[in-house]
């Protein structure tokens, strides 16, 4: 039987040689990017690499000296993106490696060029992720890539981190992952809203291992503002407070904290504080008679108080309601506040617009060329309900429990 | 010592004197019979011939023929020479021919027959029975005094449990049948004494249960067994390898096992088992896949853990042929799928290791089955030292010095714990072989290559029989009663009084 399957067998197996492993790559051959900045300078595009340096990072001690910085930032230019990217090779003994990329930041200058470029690569290639988060900064993108955080080992997973955590407990940004930039620009409004990243405190920055040696660092990389996109271009930015209510608005919440002020407000302002814990948004646009579009949108949500810091004797019921009606009153301030802000800069970032599509798309087909020229003419009508569930142990602050022994 | 020669080509002693003196009986001359007798036997050394007078018959000259080492002496001396020389019994019965006599009333031994031809007698006298000749009589009397020189009965060594008998076969095909028959003390234990081999004249004993056992299983197995030529058979695998489904494969499509509870477990659900003289492992034939994957401690444990059990078991044949291949492809071929920080975590073993995965992989396992083979095969006074120079030397320095990265090391040690899992042996190695195939498949295509690897192990698995049991049943064919007791183990209260499980005593055919 050997004699007979041997002929046919040995070619077979030679076979497999010639396709010469296909795509196999060793994983000391390629270089893991864990985060990528884009900048447009003089009309070019400069694309910067946060390269992890395994050795550095893995516990394992033994090949490494200790003290070597975790990653490496370099960069590389070209007329298109793609092609800066081909170029790194120029000064790189290792393939680039994009499936773990965790973040790309966007300079100003880029955003204001157009994000389109960076999308499109996203769309097209199977070795960018959609899962990568987006930031947008002010200054260089790369000098993003260059800092190193406290604790974390690699920046750009640290960061994506970072944003993940805002979101989920805060709730003040969004994680932009290219996947929801793309489906807000490729929707009915075409504008998203993309948080930014930038050094707090002082300029020096944390990009040595020697700085992160201290108990206390002089910068930190944190989230700023809010960068709106509207097409494919940086349209504005908005301030965190303007920022706040976008998630009432977007129907985002999931976690945050809030604080407001007390009763009658003799005091100082937004000294107590309650954590929403469940909120429900609904929006339903309405047209009316004159053409414009009027947005109902009513939140409920439930909550705990966190810190109670007015001088009242005891919480009472009745009391209960006032303060929870003055949440609601904060509540609806910030969503104000937000929707004016929109207001200003011509971009629906919320999706006002697909509730409208959805609600009537005849007419929303007739209007969506001006939709975002004129977001002033659509009326908001926000009703806000929100319920303590819990006040904790203490049904008084405690000051007044000092005095009143 | 191995020799495989074609049985019916060799000389047979015994066949070829058979054809040329047409079936020669005893003549009346003793001289002329004991002839025959050296002749037959080649005038070995070891033949006794014993000449001896009787009170019987006092005017007769008897002789009793032996081979020496094979007998024992004290039964020859109390229980056949002594009687034949002190009997007391009067010639008035002399109208008996003396060999029924004596073979009635004198010799007190169990098993005594007469003797027709020299051929016969031969064949008897080398199974340790004594032969006894008298003048004038043209027949023999064959008196079993057959002495067997065998080990005690002892704690199983391959297939240990926690709970249940401990106690194994040995190599007495007596004992075994004896041990089988204590466990299952019903009539229906059908017993059928072959001999195979045309020198060594190996005994073998097909067993199954009368009523339970399918017919033409039994037929085709006992068919398969008779139709052995062969010299020489050693042990119950020379029996295993001739007598299965034809096709190559390397997982075994009969069981063997050196414990008589499973073996009893198997006769009661239907199996054939074969006991080969000589080897205290007995076969059970037919068997299905998942059989191969049950201790007989499943049924002695909670039905719960036993069902743990079984799946731990199924988890980790799977890991022990795929685990080093899925690793060779997910870290040289789709690193995207794994967790960055793993990923990095593996990435900073991997600098400055001068082998590409596959390699390193393949260096491992090879260096691993080396350490195996070595810990089988050595004196056991060394065993120390092998497990100080393979653990310490071979994995610690091994990673230290940075020609293997620890992952790998991880990988194959785990892979190797995984296969001792497994209760049967030759699934075990089986499964080591198809890992070095997909070891090279994941090489060279990674996950699309395991995956191919994977299909054909099945369409093969799917397509095995084992004497006309499908070998995947009942999971392929589907037989839903059957899935209780394969991937897991119903409480025993569902298991009894069902249908007969299966597969084993259908009659398919019919």
């Amino acid at each position: 039987m050997l004699k007979r399957w041997l002929p046919l067998l040995l070619p077979c197996t030679l076979l497999l040689l010639l396709c010469g492993c296909w795509n196999r790559v060793e994983m000391n051959e390629i270089g893991i990017v864990s985060a990528t900045a884009v900048d447009w300078i003089d009309d070019k595009w400069v694309v910067s690499y946060q390269l992890v340096i395994p050795q550095a990072i893995s516990s394992q001690s033994g090949s490494s000296p200790r003290g070597e910085a975790p990653v490496n930032v370099f960069s590389s230019e070209g007329s298109s993106m793609r092609k800066a990217i081909g170029d790194a090779s120029k000064e790189m003994s290792r393939k680039l490696y994009f499936s773990h990329n965790q973040i790309v930041v966007v300079s100003e200058s880029a955003a204001r060029k157009g994000i389109s470029t960076i999308l499109e690569i996203y769309m097209r290639n199977a070795d960018a992720r959609e899962t990568v988060s987006m930031f947008i900064t002010k200054g260089r993108a790369r000098e993003m890539l260059e800092q190193l955080l406290p604790i974390e080992k690699i920046p750009g997973n640290a960061i994506q981190r970072l944003i993940e955590n805002e979101a989920k407990t805060n709730s003040l940004y969004p994680d932009m992952t290219i996947y929801r930039v793309l489906l807000d620009l490729l929707g009915p409004e075409q504008a998203t809203g993309i948080p930014e990243l930038m050094i707090a405190g002082s300029r020096q920055p944390l990009n040595s291992m020697e700085a992160l040696k201290r108990t206390s660092n002089q910068a930190k990389i944190r989230l700023g503002d809010l960068a709106i996109i509207s097409g494919d271009q940086l349209k504005g930015w908005l301030s965190q407070t303007e920022a706040a209510g976008l998630v009432w608005l977007s129907d985002n919440v999931n976690q945050m904290t809030l604080s407001f002020d007390c009763l009658g407000s003799a005091q100082e302002e937004n000294t107590s504080a309650a954590r929403v814990v469940h909120a429900s948004v609904t929006r339903k646009p309405e047209l009316l008679p004159d053409g414009r579009v009027k947005m109902r949108i009513e939140v409920k949500a439930k909550g705990t108080l966190l810190e109670y810091a007015c001088s009242d004797k005891k919480i009472a019921p009745t009391m209960l309601q006032k303060m929870e009606w003055q949440i609601a009153e904060e509540i609806k301030g910030e969503m104000e506040q937000s929707w004016k802000a929109l207001q200003r800069l011509k971009t629906d970032i919320v999706g006002f617009g697909t509730t409208v599509y959805r609600h009537n798309p005849k007419r929303w087909k007739a209007m969506h060329e001006e939709w975002n020229e004129n977001l002033d003419d659509v009326v908001l009508d926000v009703k806000v309900k929100f319920s303590l569930s819990r006040v904790g142990f203490s049904d008084r602050n405690f000051k007044e429990v000092q005095e009143s022994l | 010592m191995f020799f495989f020669g074609k049985g019916k080509r060799r000389t047979n002693p015994f066949a070829q004197d058979k054809q040329s003196s047409q079936e020669a009986a005893f003549s009346p001359s003793l001289k002329t019979n004991l002839d025959a007798i050296k002749r037959l036997l080649r005038g070995s050394s070891d033949l006794t011939i014993r000449p001896l007078r009787s009170p019987l018959a006092p005017d007769v000259v008897m002789t009793v023929v032996y081979v020496t080492k094979l007998i024992d002496e004290a039964t020859l001396n109390e229980h056949v020479l002594r009687p034949l020389m002190t009997s007391p019994i009067e010639a008035e019965e002399r109208s008996d021919p003396l060999v029924r006599l004596i073979g009635e009333r004198v010799i007190e031994v169990g098993s005594a027959a007469i003797a027709r031809s020299p051929q016969s007698s031969a064949s008897k006298l080398l199974d340790g029975y004594c032969l006894l000749l008298i003048q004038e009589a043209a027949c023999g009397l064959l008196v079993d005094i057959s002495a067997r020189e065998s080990r005690a009965v002892s704690e199983p060594s391959a297939e240990t449990v926690v709970r249940g008998p401990q106690i194994s076969f040995n190599e007495s095909i007596h004992t075994n049948i004896n041990l089988l028959r204590h466990i299952i003390r019903s009539p229906n234990l059908h017993v059928e004494e072959l001999e195979v081999g045309s020198e060594t004249r190996t005994r073998l004993a097909l067993l199954y249960l009368n009523g339970v056992a399918a017919t033409e299983t039994v037929d085709t197995v006992r068919g398969r067994i008779q139709a052995i030529e062969i010299a020489s058979v050693l042990e119950s695998g020379y029996i295993e390898a001739l007598i299965q489904d034809k096709g190559y494969t390397p997982f075994p499509t009969m069981m063997n096992t050196e414990r008589p509870d499973a073996i009893a477990g198997g006769l009661l659900e239907g199996q054939i088992a074969i006991i080969v003289d000589g080897s205290p492992f007995v076969l059970l034939a037919p068997v299905t896949l998942f059989q191969l994957f049950q201790s007989p401690e499943d049924y002695y444990n909670r039905f719960d853990i036993s069902t743990f059990l079984r799946l731990i078991r199924f988890v980790s044949f799977l890991i022990s042929m795929t685990l080093p291949a899925l690793y060779i492809a997910v870290t040289t071929f789709h690193q995207e799928m794994l967790p960055t920080t793993l990923l990095i975590t593996l990435a900073a073993q991997r600098e400055g290791i001068p082998f590409p995965g596959l390699v390193e992989a393949l260096l491992m396992e090879l260096t691993f089955e080396v350490l195996r083979e070595a810990g089988v095969r050595m004196p056991r006074a060394i065993g120390p030292a092998i497990s100080i120079v393979g653990a310490l030397v071979l994995g610690q320095a091994a990673v230290e010095a940075g020609i293997v990265s620890a992952g790998m090391v991880i990988i194959v040690s785990f892979t190797a714990i995984c296969n001792f899992v497994i209760p049967q042996l030759n699934v075990a190695i089986a499964a080591r072989l198809i890992r070095f195939s997909f070891m090279l498949l994941a090489g060279v295509f990674g996950l699309m290559g395991i995956i191919a690897g994977v299909l054909a192990v099945m369409i093969h698995l799917v397509r095995l029989e084992s004497f006309g049991v499908p070998y995947m049943s009942p999971l392929a064919p589907f037989h839903w009663a059957g899935l209780k007791d394969t991937l897991i183990r119903a409480p025993l209260q569902k298991l009894i009084g069902r249908e007969p499980r299966n597969v084993f005593t259908r009659n398919r055919k019919s």
